[in-house]
């Protein structure tokens, strides 16, 4: 359709407080942390219930090709990431260009799923670097060693004392951070001032 | 130079020794006279280096105090630190790192040091007993009169009242095993877990580790003890996953073994670095603790036991080995334990005569006296010291020998000396194991409590549990951190071997609460030194009845002070017992409680004050607002727009009026947008949507049509009304509600209750979408002409197509996909429009755009507020949890036809009491008079008191500019039946009183013409 | 600070969550048959036991569920915690 070319650019949240640089005292080897926001992308919502669930999962790795996670896990496949976010609920994220919300509520209506589309409602940050395991931890008391918190695991949890969702990544020390776009800020103000002491760039 | 005065020369200091920097002098100040110390000194150890023996006045009778210890538990030598903002009062000098430029001064004394007018309370001592202030004056008519003079004479320091410029900042941590204490003990303990890759953290409250090797002249393996608390510190420090927090005192434990500990990164400085906090509360939560916490030393209780230069023994040890600072010249040693001996060898070692020893013991036969006899002591057996003299310094005491009764023999000997180094045996720290909820067991043998009951997660090692030889601290702490990071999963639990010490076997302690004063000599013989509570103080709480250890702590301040009573709660608890002829054990000992040292409150609040006290929500169109004159208001987490002003306009009353008052007549008379963003929106998804929100939602919506909206009324169980809010049908299962921003999430909270745990039946899934939509109000004879132009190609907004209470999902906004509802919270021909956030803005313009050749204009919160009391819409003032629906003129809501949440209690007695207040509107009788929201309905303000109250004023909008006067709503007894009348509404505080007139609730457009045309 | 296990997301401290109420409490399933009387005691009566207490917490912060938890009110100790749907006992 014609409208959809012309599409005006996705405005985020942090788009009036988002300065590159960096900041803080740096650490022997550059800045203790690196955030970058993770722009355009898709975050689709996916509601089952505990008799839908496993269609819903079929539906899911048949048509996008990514199994959806055990609680407390995330997982990846082909261009997808899916979260577990709560009891039969998860969060998938794929690029705009993927299409995903269609091909999602084409796959899991009819197996009894439901979706809803989030993309605008979060604000995700992406921080890695030698440090930010200490500036997560002065917000969230919940344990982020590799022990405890490995790759692929994901949690619903306070940080700073708003309600995130915090995905670790491949790599150590890559975490992804959703928070609601509302608190981009907030988050944005307390993650800045907690990493000053280990310098961070805004990248 | 930052003083005026070149730093005195260090008098007092050993010229070889000491862990302290000679290559780095430091310069600073103690009431105003300049100083100089070592890097590695505390202001107590750099003073006395500088002869400095007098520190503070004592809290009642401002005796004057010299330091007693060389730790936290330090009762006598408080400080206020710093000046102006960061000025800290109550700081233990030795507990404080001496820097450069430190500045500290005496406290609680006036005019000075030296000369302080309010030690006259020393003479009057007789009079100012335990409980004397509440004697004297309580129950006097001026009691308030006496009550401000006595808190300004007593009292420590003075905090400051400026804003604090250092930021704190919590940490949280998590460890298999959590060491508390870097002493020899602890060291080994986390060491030992250390190395089997269990996570550990280690937390020492000094600057370093070692805990008393730092103060002894121990040897392991034939080498100095200290260094191989320096070699062990080396090895964690490599290890991994091991963390090792110094000048980091872990003050509580709490439930679940959440250990609080505190963090001073920068009290060491002047000012913290930038970006960094002054102090880190961390939040430890360990599998495993393991408590070094070592022991505190009690002092001898005897006549003028608080002079300045009566010392415990181990902190003469400290200043001594650890300083190299000699606190006297010529030095009595008294002690009921073999650290009498002890002291007195390292006090010949640094040169200084050691006068007298005096073993209170009857008879000891151990090998340190028999090794002090050896080397040409003089040793006194069964006797103490029974007064000691000198107001600013000591200049000598009395010995005599003791009867073992409570009293001497024979005639006491005068002993000239400036320093006393008493021992009174030493007390395990088991606050930890306390704070655990572990019980505390008498010992006789150390004559102190022990840990008792033994819980497997926190274990009390070393010292703490009166194992005080260095080779018994070694073999706990090996085996116990074995065994801790055995239980974690890591390690064989095997400990290793302890290294070999020197130490002299010790001969037992023979407990002595108090020494008999000097015969003939008025003395007082001090048990708790910060508060001045002294043995007869405890005589007399026990002569006027006081029986348990709480009382008498309250009514004696006995351990009540900053100190909490480190160095004087077991010889009060004793000297109790001895007064009522009881056991120790039987008398009890006060209960441990967190925190075992004062914690800043900004250590607590961390980063959340200020604007971090609650986090700021901001809603997708903020920044539009905020480059178009914006005035923000806080509501609850949001920022909302207030009012707009004009280019060029300053916030001030008259453009606030004005702002206000354009904005409504612009809506009325043309069109008006607002951002209604942080309205609740949650998304409803199948099956049994409409059965679900037909049980949540008072009235119908069961048969709502697919493309209409509807507004319901929602209640609590117990009948009153929750939310409101309209909810369209969207698809035969999809439905979108909206609540107001308020109760927002408690309406998501509520809905997932039923649907979790009430119905699980229903097949049903709801979620917040509140921040995926941007939402914009449009209301205004003009809305539909500004919305028609602002979609694109192809949308029909006619009122054919999309009528009062319509929906559409199929419109565009600048190729935007939007959803507009056709609703009105003003009451004109209104719209909503949702779009996805990120396009907020860009729609946002378009619609601006497109109704700018109709004059439209933003509105914020106070222009909406008096378009929906000009309407008569309740709101959060109406929906205070205390209104029923007929209360609110909604009862037609309240569904007779079905079951609802809250129907079971409609019809209690209480609800329908026809005297309920009803909501009815209020208006001026003269036309001009405010009347203030909160202000209370009466019939007569000046009938005797208590008036009759018949309701209060909820909401109230000064001018309405549609009406031209003050209109106010109100709930008001009998409302519905007294429209016409007058009442008053009063508002005491401000002595105003208005006649208003009661009227409808509905001020413009009551038929409801607007929204349909 | 407790720690409250999560039937879900496992232990997390209490600050995640909030505060429901009493889980003995069974809401009345029937409300057309349910007597004013027992609409009051549902509503509004409840126990305040010093010990082994049933009630309910919402995961609110973290996975958004209904948790039942057997809650120790004298200790803080939590003894059970399960789904709303569990019927909860005190480990012997």
């Amino acid at each position: 359709m014609a409208e959809i070319m012309t599409l005006p650019p996705r405005r985020s949240a942090l788009d009036s407080v988002w300065v590159l640089g960096d900041y803080g005292i740096p650490g022997p080897s550059g800045p203790g942390v690196t955030i970058i926001r993770r722009l355009g992308l898709g975050a689709i919502q996916l509601d089952a219930r505990r008799d839908t669930a496993a269609a819903v999962a079929r539906a899911v790795s048949d048509s996008l090709g990514i199994a959806l996670p055990a609680p407390g896990r995330a997982a990846s496949g082909g261009e997808f990431r899916a979260i577990w976010i709560g009891p039969e609920r998860w969060m998938l994220l794929g690029s705009d260009s993927t299409g995903l919300e269609a091909r999602l509520r084409a796959a899991v209506e009819p197996a009894g799923g439901s979706v809803i589309d989030q993309s605008h409602g979060r604000a995700i940050l992406r921080l890695s670097g030698p440090r930010v395991r200490d500036t997560l931890a002065k917000g969230t008391g919940i344990d982020l060693h590799p022990r405890a918190f490995a790759e692929n695991t994901a949690a619903q949890t306070g940080l700073f004392h708003l309600s995130v969702t915090i995905d670790r990544r491949r790599g150590t020390g890559t975490f992804d951070v959703h928070a609601m776009r509302g608190f981009a800020q907030s988050l944005h103000e307390s993650l800045c001032e907690a990493a000053a002491e280990f310098g961070y760039r805004l990248a | 130079m930052i003083f005026g005065r070149l730093p005195l020369e260090q008098s007092h200091r050993l010229l070889t020794g000491g862990a302290i920097d000679r290559l780095k002098p430091l310069s600073f100040s103690f009431d105003g006279r300049s100083y100089r110390g070592y890097a590695g000194d505390t202001l107590a150890s750099a003073l006395l280096a500088n002869g400095v023996t007098v520190m503070g006045r004592s809290f009642k009778y401002h005796r004057p105090r010299g330091v007693m210890s060389a730790g936290p538990e330090e009762p006598n030598a408080l400080v206020e630190l710093r000046s102006g903002a960061r000025r800290e009062p109550n700081t233990r000098a030795t507990m404080i790192e001496l820097f450069h430029g430190l500045r500290a001064t005496s406290q609680n004394r006036w005019p000075c040091l030296r000369f302080d007018a309010m030690e006259v309370n020393d003479l009057l001592s007789r009079f100012l007993v335990a409980g004397f202030y509440y004697k004297t004056f309580m129950g006097f008519p001026g009691w308030h009169f006496w009550e401000k003079r006595i808190r300004a004479a007593a009292g420590m320091g003075a905090g400051t009242v400026e804003h604090d410029p250092d930021g704190y900042e919590t940490m949280n941590a998590h460890c298999d095993v959590l060491v508390v204490g870097g002493g020899p003990a602890g060291l080994a303990a986390a060491l030992t877990a250390g190395r089997t890759g269990a996570r550990v953290i280690l937390v020492d409250e000094t600057d370093g580790l070692g805990g008393r090797l730092r103060s002894e002249r121990d040897t392991l393996d034939g080498k100095p003890a200290i260094a191989w608390a320096a070699s062990v510190a080396a090895e964690l420090a490599d290890l991994p996953e091991v963390r090792v927090l110094t000048r980091t005192t872990a003050f509580g434990i709490y439930d679940n073994n959440l250990v609080g500990a505190v963090e001073r990164l920068a009290d060491h400085m002047p000012v913290p670095p930038a970006h960094v906090a002054r102090q880190r509360l961390w939040h430890i939560r360990p599998q495993r603790v393991i408590v070094a916490a070592g022991a505190i030393e009690r002092p001898l209780v005897f006549g003028g036991n608080d002079r300045p230069g009566v010392m415990l023994a181990g902190a003469v040890r400290t200043y001594l080995n650890r300083f190299a600072v000699t606190p006297g010249k010529r030095a009595v040693v008294v002690a009921n334990n073999d650290d009498g001996y002890r002291t007195a060898f390292d006090l010949a070692a640094a040169g200084i005569d050691v006068m007298q020893i005096l073993d209170t013991r009857s008879a000891s036969h151990g090998a340190w006296r028999e090794r002090a006899l050896a080397a040409g002591f003089d040793v006194a057996e069964g006797s103490a010291v029974t007064n000691a003299y000198g107001r600013m310094g000591l200049v000598g005491c009395d010995i005599a020998r003791l009867d073992g009764r409570g009293g001497t023999v024979g005639d006491s000997r005068f002993v000239p000396c400036d320093l006393i180094a008493n021992s009174g045996g030493w007390t395990p720290s088991i606050h930890l194991h306390s704070h655990a909820g572990g019980k505390a067991e008498w010992n006789d043998q150390i004559a102190a409590f022990l840990p008792g009951s033994v819980r497997s997660d926190v274990v009390t090692i070393g010292a703490a549990r009166g194992r005080f030889a260095l080779s018994d601290c070694l073999s706990d702490g090996f085996k116990a951190g074995a065994e801790a990071a055995s239980s974690c999963g890591f390690g064989t639990g095997t400990a290793p071997d302890a290294p070999i010490t020197d130490e002299v076997p010790t001969a037992p302690l023979q407990a002595l609460w108090s020494v008999p004063p000097t015969p003939g000599k008025k003395v007082k013989r001090f048990v708790d030194h910060q508060d001045d509570v002294t043995v007869e103080d405890i005589e007399l709480a026990h002569r006027e009845g006081f029986v348990s250890v709480e009382h008498l702590k309250r009514y004696t301040t006995l351990g009540m002070g900053t100190d909490q009573g480190k160095t004087s709660n077991i010889n009060g608890h004793a000297l109790m017992a001895a007064a009522r002829g009881q056991s120790i054990p039987t008398v009890g000992t006060t209960t441990f409680r967190p925190p075992y040292t004062p914690v800043a409150m900004g250590a607590f609040a961390g980063r959340t004050t200020g604007r971090h006290l609650a986090p700021t929500r901001r809603t997708a169109l903020h920044d539009w607002h905020a480059a178009n004159g914006v005035v923000f208001i806080e509501a609850g987490p949001w920022l909302r727009p207030q009012y707009y002003l004009q280019p060029g306009e300053a916030v001030s009353k008259e453009t606030m009026d004005r702002a206000i008052t354009d904005e409504v007549v612009t809506t009325r008379t043309k069109v008006g947008i607002s951002d209604v963003s942080s309205l609740g929106k949650i998304d409803v998804q199948g099956p049994d949507s409409a059965e679900f929100l037909n049980r949540v939602y008072s009235n119908g919506f069961a048969a709502l049509p697919v493309g209409k909206a509807r507004y319901g009324l929602m209640l609590r169980e117990d009948g009153l009304v929750d939310d409101d809010g309209t909810t369209s049908r969207l698809s035969d299962t999809h439905f979108l509600m909206t609540t107001t921003t308020v109760h927002a999430a408690k309406v998501l909270a509520d809905l997932e209750w039923y649907l979790q745990v009430v119905w699980p039946e229903l097949d049903v899934r709801v979620s917040s979408v509140t921040e995926q939509w941007a939402g914009m109000a449009l209301p205004g004879p003009k809305a539909r002409e500004v919305l028609a132009a602002a979609v694109d190609p192809g949308a029909d907004v006619s009122n054919e197509a999309l009528p009062y209470l319509g929906v559409t999902c199929t419109a565009t906004i600048r190729g935007v996909p939007v959803r507009i509802f056709r609703i009105s919270f003003s009451g004109e021909l209104g719209y909503e429009i949702n779009a996805p956030a990120d396009w907020g803005i860009a729609v946002w313009e378009a619609v601006m755009e497109a109704g700018e050749d109709h004059g439209i204009r933003p509105y914020g919160l106070e222009a909406m507020g008096i378009m929906r009391i000009e309407k008569g819409h309740v709101a959060g003032p109406e929906l205070d949890g205390r209104t029923t629906p007929d209360d609110l003129g909604l009862g037609r809501m309240a569904s007779t036809k079905k079951w609802f949440v809250g129907r079971g209690m409609l019809d209690k007695p209480a609800f329908t009491d026809p005297d309920r207040p009803k909501l009815v509107g209020l208006v001026p009788v003269d036309g001009v008079s405010r009347i203030r929201a909160g202000s209370i309905l009466v019939d007569d303000p000046d009938a005797a008191t208590p008036v009759p109250k018949l309701g209060h004023i909820t909401s109230s909008a000064y001018l309405s500019p549609t009406v031209g006067h003050p209109i106010s709503l109100g709930l008001l007894a009998r409302g519905r039946e007294r429209i016409g009348q007058e009442v008053w509404a009063v508002f005491p505080l401000r002595g105003i009183r208005v006649r208003a007139r009661v009227t409808e609730t509905c001020f413009v457009d009551p038929e409801g013409k607007k929204l349909h045309g | 600070m407790i720690r409250i296990p999560c039937p879900h997301c496992g232990p997390r401290d209490h600050d995640e969550f909030s505060y429901v109420g009493d889980a003995t409490k069974v809401r009345p399933a029937d409300p057309a048959a349910t007597s004013p009387e027992d609409w009051h005691r549902y509503v509004y009566l409840r126990d305040n036991p010093r010990g082994a207490h049933l009630e309910y917490w919402h995961h609110i912060q973290g996975c958004r569920a209904y948790l039942k938890v057997l809650r120790d009110t004298a200790t803080h100790e939590v003894l059970a915690s399960g789904r709303p749907e569990d019927a909860l006992e005190a480990p012997r």
